[in-house]
């Protein structure tokens, strides 16, 4: 993949997907590492709900230097995930609570997915995760 | 490099970045002047703040200027304040008042990064810039 680079055409980043989980935990609902060699820039999180969850829920995702078992808000802050289906997005959250709308991840540190209040039963939908890579 | 296209996939424009500069003159955290042989529009912009200002007061300005290198603008970000926390600061979250998340750039004419309040002093980073060329 490419580096954001000095003068360079082309270098579109990388997306990253998964499966959404329906669990309570800390970093569960979903949870990615940064498993380049160096620093990224995570600039877009999209978080596709096709079936909302069974009582009342929100959700978080930021970036952690923790582990993936721990909840951070900096990319989306307290969204409903109860009231309605759809593709919910770090840009849409930005200014919203604690979400800043782009953050840079170091070699071997986590974005989380968690639930923020309520319960996630029922939840299903899937994740999409787009970064690039900084030049050491 | 691709123009923005009625239909197309894979237009991804360019990426340009650099170190960012302490000068506390108009222009000064960087300038970026448009080489291409026409408009663009520069869509996002990062700074990738790594180390935040020595003073405890600091904001800065980046923007689309027809005027020179040395010009402030505050069209893309108003007011972004590194004075406390090292991040990277984004047209999304840090557009402020006057901030219109992406800015039409003609032939020649310049993006610029500026201190506007406080001191610039300290900061250690990297810009990122984005754009897309205007099909005539």
């Amino acid at each position: 993949m490419a580096y954001f680079s000095e003068t360079s055409y082309g270098e579109d980043g990388r997306w990253v997907s998964g499966s959404l989980t329906a669990s309570d935990t800390a970093g569960a609902i979903f949870n990615w590492t940064n498993i380049e060699e160096g620093a990224v820039i995570v600039d877009e999180v999209h978080v596709d709900i096709t079936t909302k969850t069974t009582a009342a829920c929100t959700l978080d995702v930021g970036y952690t230097v923790t582990s993936t078992a721990t909840s951070s808000d900096t990319l989306i802050d307290g969204q409903d995930i109860n009231a309605a289906t759809g593709v919910f997005s770090n840009t849409r959250s930005v200014g919203t609570g604690n979400a800043v709308g782009v953050v840079r991840v170091p070699k071997g540190k986590y974005i989380t997915a968690s639930k923020k209040t309520g319960a996630a039963a029922g939840l299903a939908g899937k994740w999409y995760l787009h970064y690039r890579k900084v030049r050491p | 490099m691709a123009y923005f296209s009625e239909t197309g996939y894979g237009e991804d424009g360019r990426w340009i970045s650099g170190a960012i500069g302490t000068t506390r003159t108009g222009g000064g955290m960087f300038s970026w002047q448009n080489p291409e042989e026409g408009a663009v529009v520069v869509d996002k912009v990062y700074l990738d703040i790594t180390t935040a200002a020595t003073s405890s007061v600091c904001t800065f300005d980046i923007g689309y200027t027809a005027t020179s290198a040395s010009t402030s603008s505050d069209t893309i970000i108003d007011g972004g304040d590194p004075s406390t926390t090292a991040r990277v600061y984004n047209h999304l979250k840090d557009a402020g008042t006057n901030g219109v998340y992406a800015a039409r750039v003609a032939k020649g004419k310049w993006v610029t990064a500026s201190e506007i309040t406080g001191d610039v002093t300290g900061i250690v980073g990297k810009y990122y810039l984005h754009y897309r060329k205007v099909r005539p």
